[in-house]
């Protein structure tokens, strides 16, 4: 689910980010407020908790795995602000240090992941969790946060195409409409990630438990009795299922490779993607001459290019030698 | 409790005879990995001697300059100047170094590109193929910064952005924990797969006890972490020391910004 | 039945840890390995469980050589990881299961025992290590000696022929330490490898048949 960098426009960067201001600040001051300071430590460590949850293949039934955000677990240990904040960092250093998710982009992942994932899992979970327990409440929540966080990342996409096009009518930057983007991001976390942050979420809960009960007891009280704002959250979220029948509709589209953006940049470099992006670079290239730039100053660049990448490749086939 | 002598149960003294049945157990392995992946890439404490004359905080105002100029790109002309400073900035790595950026740079527009490939086959223009080169573009910009700059003076850097104080402690001490807690982890994980000898019949449960474990020993280093800051003078507002800020090599940053803003006003407004 | 040939080891483009290491290990032999901190004793240990690999040289265990290859053999890296137990340093590294109970069951419940033998040896065990009251409670809350105790109880319900030990004495009371000095001896007289690495003299002196310094 993060949204890597030049899929949404910078303006629409902006705008979440601008969202998010306001969000971060509350919840710094939220923390301050209400979080003892003896705890502030806490904050650090669950960003790092929060950051390792998510490098975590959870085994689900049949043999495969998937990873989880784990936003949901946060919150319920350590209430939603510090959640946010905890996942915001984590998100933070994903981007910054790890490439995972656009540096641009880091305002609308954050919006998505650390604060609409945080704040509805919790507060289904703690609307449910006097009528339904614990385990029932978090299953839910956490279910339905990651959910909505996936569809409002489904929505960003989708809303590209729709405001930001060139004079031919082309998108600039995602190309899919709303119709293909829901589907394709919400086949993938209805069932096998909403899954993975269903398990997640109850069993290292149920770990909890039975290793240091106090743990779930000292939290909040709830208020009960508003468990209607869980249904309607919960039908927000299932209102993609409608469009998932328009979406079959576009099969040639392969939509099965679509949810595989989400390992996009997670993935360690083990697929030889040189060759298929071999063209791209060519299609730039047409006889060392760069259409549209003087030729002089095409000749000097590509120059600089051909030298650059000789001692590149040289320094390169040096470091392989030595390995083997 | 514990007697002088205490013969070893019968079963213990015979030699175990054990055919062990396969398991799909390969959530452990592709965990540690990962985890493996994220410890190497925090371990990293030397630097290039020749950053040290440039800021942290300089470079970085420059990196998020320089991405937006490319994500804002609309043209192959520009894209391909940017990516001639980054082959150009790439050579003054180790050859292991630039493989390891290569990779991943060429493994996220690979994927971007398979995201994009059905719409340029329908025919969305052909804007949308600059889509994995930007995405290329920016992963490698990234990854050249924190190449060159350790995280410490990433997050001190930080200060530049009027960050407040609170909000760098927490960067610091997260990636901080990340490594601490990434490594009890990745040893948990390890005495898992040793233990896992057979079927595992509630994999789950291994796992929620790997992750809570991990969970506990985090509350556990806070406290400790809080009462170490007590004994230290800590009363509850941190307080962050100012370090250098800019040095004069930092002027090619400077230069670099308007050469590159220079290029992309000429080169998107003349040959849009 | 282990083996060490040339063997050279170094962590990712570091110094040089293990320099031409050699020795053999004969079956029922009781080895110590000795050596400064920072020596190479934890590393020489990983490399025998198979965790890590040597950069340079050869390891045999029962004549098979161990390379990353083989150890991608699934089957194979189970029964290897079933011959050799591990005690690591720190016992927070190795325990993950709910109660003390738990962890003790986890192996022979993995190798699929019989309900009977899985109850009995988690019976013997808690008994051989005094462990009847702790039996339900959460391995991370007990204290340093507690959880090596669990440790080494859990690996025990496995029944390895080899068992290797990082610093067994860390954490360890008197009482503990004698106690722990008589089951290494109990192991050896039943016929078990045991490789330790320990900074205190008399546990060598007293099981060691086989020193190695490094």
């Amino acid at each position: 689910m993060h949204i890597p960098e030049n899929y949404l426009s910078p303006s629409t960067c902006a705008v979440l980010g601008a969202v998010m201001v306001p969000i971060w600040w509350t919840a710094v001051k939220k923390v301050k407020e209400e979080v003892p300071r003896e705890k502030l430590p806490l904050l650090g460590i669950a960003a790092a908790f929060s950051f390792l949850s998510m490098m975590f293949n959870i085994p689900l039934p049949g043999g495969t795995t998937g990873h989880a955000v784990g936003g949901t677990l946060i919150a319920i240990l350590f209430g939603p602000y510090a959640a946010c904040l905890a996942v915001s960092v984590a998100l933070f250093i994903q981007a910054l240090l790890f490439g995972d998710g656009g540096i641009l982009a880091f305002g609308a992942n954050c919006f998505n992941m650390a604060f609409l994932l945080t704040f509805s899992g919790y507060f289904i979970y703690d609307k449910l969790k006097n009528p339904l327990g614990n385990f029932a409440a978090a299953a839910i929540g956490s279910y339905v946060g990651i959910n909505i966080a996936s569809f409002f990342a489904a929505v960003e996409f989708g809303l590209q195409p729709l405001l930001f096009t060139d004079a031919a009518g082309h998108a600039l930057y995602c190309p899919y409409p709303l119709s293909i983007s829901i589907p394709a991001m919400m086949i993938g976390h209805l069932t096998i990630f909403g899954l993975a942050e269903v398990i997640f979420t109850v069993f290292v809960l149920a770990y909890l438990k039975k290793t240091s009960p106090d743990l779930l007891q000292e939290n909040y009280s709830s208020k009960g009795g508003k468990s209607i704002y869980a249904l309607a959250a919960a039908l927000i979220v299932l209102t993609p299922l409608g469009l998932l029948a328009e979406g079959t509709a576009w099969g040639e589209w392969a939509p099965e490779e679509l949810p595989e953006q989400d390992f996009l940049g997670t993935v360690l470099g083990y697929i030889p993607a040189g060759m298929e992006n071999g063209f791209e670079f060519e299609s730039l290239f047409p006889d060392y001459t760069v259409a549209g730039l003087p030729d002089e100053f095409a000749y000097i660049l590509s120059a600089i290019i051909g030298t650059a990448l000789l001692i590149m490749s040289f320094k390169i086939f040096v470091s392989v030698l030595k390995i083997d | 409790m514990i007697d002088e002598k205490k013969l070893l149960p019968e079963w213990a003294l015979k030699e175990e005879n054990y055919t062990p049945a396969d398991d799909r157990d390969i959530f452990i392995s592709r965990s540690i990995l990962r985890l493996t992946g994220i410890l190497f890439a925090l371990k990293k404490n030397s630097t290039k001697n020749f950053t040290k004359k440039f800021s942290a905080a300089a470079a970085f105002a420059f990196t998020f300059f320089f991405i937006i100029l490319c994500v804002s790109s609309h043209t192959k002309e520009f894209l391909l100047i940017a990516a001639t400073l980054e082959l150009i900035i790439l050579n003054f790595l180790d050859g292991a170094e630039i493989l390891r950026i290569l990779k991943k740079s060429f493994a996220a527009a690979f994927f971007g590109g398979i995201l994009i490939l059905p719409a340029f086959f329908f025919g969305a223009g052909n804007l949308i193929i600059l889509l994995p080169i930007k995405t290329f573009l920016t992963v490698t910009a990234l990854q050249l910064v924190t190449e060159f700059f350790l995280w410490n003076q990433i997050t001190a850097a930080m200060k530049i952005f009027r960050l407040p104080d609170v909000v760098i402690f927490i960067l610091d001490t997260t990636i901080k924990y990340i490594f601490l807690l990434g490594r009890q982890a990745q040893e948990l994980l390890t005495a898992l797969k040793l233990r896992s000898v057979g079927k595992n019949l509630s994999k789950e449960k291994s796992f929620s006890g790997v992750l809570g474990v991990t969970f506990l020993k985090s509350r556990e280093m806070s406290e400790e972490m809080y009462q170490a800051m007590c004994c230290r003078g800590f009363t509850g507002e941190y307080f962050r020391a100012d370090s250098k800020n800019f040095f004069a090599a930092d002027l090619i940053f400077v230069l670099l910004g308007g050469i590159f803003g220079g290029l992309f006003l000429l080169i998107e407004g003349v040959f849009k | 039945m282990i083996e060490f040939k040339n063997i050279f080891f170094a962590y990712d483009g570091g110094e040089e840890i293990l320099r031409d290491v050699n020795f053999r290990i004969g079956k029922g032999q009781a080895v110590f390995i000795g050596g400064e901190n920072g020596a190479g004793k934890s590393t020489l240990l990983k490399i025998i469980n198979g965790l890590i690999f040597p950069t340079k040289g050869k390891f045999f265990f029962e004549e098979n050589e161990i390379t990353p290859e083989l150890m991608k053999n699934n089957l194979f890296a189970k029964k290897f990881h079933q011959k050799i137990g591990y005690i690591w340093q720190n016992p927070d590294s190795q325990l993950f299961c709910g109660s003390v109970e738990e962890e003790i069951s986890f192996g022979p419940l993995q190798m699929g025992l019989s309900a009977n033998e899985i109850k009995k040896r988690v019976e013997d065990a808690i008994k051989l290590f005094g462990l009847e009251k702790l039996r339900h409670r959460a391995p991370y809350y007990l204290s340093g000696g507690e959880k090596k105790k669990t440790a080494i109880a859990s690996i025990f319900a496995m029944n390895p022929t080899v068992w290797t030990l990082d610093e067994p004495l860390n954490e360890l009371d008197e009482k503990s330490k004698d106690f722990l000095i008589n089951f290494l001896e109990e192991l050896k007289n039943a016929g078990k490898t045991i490789i330790f690495s320990s900074h205190e003299k008399f546990l060598s002196e007293k099981i060691a048949d086989v020193k190695i310094f490094l």
